[in-house]
């Protein structure tokens, strides 16, 4: 395995860091491996695209991490998404969740990048443990 | 005492970062005091898998007398699995490793050496060198990321590259060749990528409003092709 690559909630949880009153858990664990953590640009964008909701104050605060501090913090480990990576996301795209719904967008691109670049998989999202391995939800 | 390290082991080695090196002689070191250790050069004994401490590399190595080969630093593997790899190189007259060096020098002295090691026994069976895969791969990961620009480009956009370099590695083409401008610090990064450990730190002190990513829905992707509606 060559490392982890954080799903959109496991990344939103690293670069929020500690917030009165509540555990983060993505962070507690990133201090027990060995492996390096990866993300990929596209989940990177779509947090950004949630963190556009919140009050100014707060969006104001996460776009500059996620643009200004977020690439020099991950270098060579934020990725962009290339041609490999879609022709295995063209394979994956159609698999299903337990509902029989297909992979949000985000997800199956994730697991596409996970499955060509031999990474585990950290998402809330329990089923796709079926389709990447190592999994870890948090 | 005396250590050889497997090549795999001797590249994890040599790229740890000077404080996890440190932790690893320490377990080394270690074997040499251990009450229990055997000294007669004759009987193998098994270390670990040991985790060291605060979260550093895991250490699984053997020893023979004063000398001690290591194995692995990764992810410890089964104990028989370990067990029997250590069977097989200890019966072996010629080993795959490099070393032999003393684990009194200082650290970073003894990953130089390792890692010089390393590249000439690259050099001598033609192999790839062992060296940390980042350097030999560093110049085409920048090149692959950056954005490029002409020359007439940066007179219009100078403050934009200049601010987009502390991001991204920005490469100017100007009469046939390529220049390279990325900030040094995010150079530093692609040559030697955080760990984990270390990326959470970074992020530890934010206290940025959590989001609520559940509360965004995602649409699943319309099918590409819509058959029979096709006119």
């Amino acid at each position: 395995m060559a490392g982890w690559l954080l799903g959109p909630h496991a990344f939103s949880e690293l670069v929020a860091g500690q917030t009165a009153g509540h555990r983060n858990a993505l962070m507690e664990w990133s201090r027990t491996i060995q492996d390096g953590l990866y993300v990929t640009e596209l989940t990177v964008a779509y947090v950004r695209s949630v963190a556009q909701l919140k009050p100014p104050r707060d969006r104001m605060a996460w776009l500059a991490e996620l643009d200004g501090q977020v690439p020099i913090k991950f270098g060579s480990n934020l990725l962009p998404v290339s041609r490999a990576h879609w022709i295995r996301w063209s394979e994956v795209r159609l698999e299903l969740d337990p509902q029989g719904r297909e992979l949000s967008f985000t997800e199956s691109v994730d697991v596409a990048v996970c499955l060509v670049e031999d990474f585990g998989y950290v998402s809330p999202s329990v089923h796709l443990g079926s389709i990447v391995q190592p999994f870890k939800t948090l | 005492m005396k250590a050889y390290f497997l090549y795999k082991a001797a590249a994890q080695f040599a790229a740890l970062k000077v404080e996890a090196a440190e932790q690893v002689v320490d377990v080394l070191l270690q074997i040499k005091s251990a009450p229990d250790a055997d000294t007669t050069g004759l009987a193998t004994q098994l270390i670990g898998p040991l985790c060291t401490a605060n979260g550093g590399p895991w250490v699984s190595a053997f020893a023979e007398g004063e000398e001690v080969t290591v194995v692995d630093l990764g992810e410890p593997e089964a104990e028989e699995a370990f067990a029997l790899r250590v069977s097989a190189l200890a019966s072996a007259d010629r080993r795959p490793t490099v070393g032999g060096v003393s684990l009194d020098l200082p650290t970073a002295r003894l990953q130089e050496t390792v890692r010089i090691l390393v590249q000439e026994e690259g050099r001598l069976t033609n192999a790839v060198a062992a060296a940390p895969a980042s350097t030999s791969r560093l110049v085409p990961a920048l090149c692959a990321r950056a954005h490029r620009w002409r020359t007439t480009e940066l007179r219009r956009d100078l403050r934009q590259v200049l601010e987009q370099a502390v991001c991204a590695p920005q490469l100017i083409e100007r009469e046939g060749r390529e220049l390279l401008l990325i900030d040094r610090e995010l150079l530093e990064r692609f040559d030697s990528p955080l760990s984990a450990a270390a990326l959470a730190e970074q992020f530890a002190n934010n206290r940025l409003a959590p989001l609520d990513l559940t509360s965004v829905t995602e649409r699943a992707p319309e099918p590409a092709l819509q058959l029979g509606r096709i006119s």
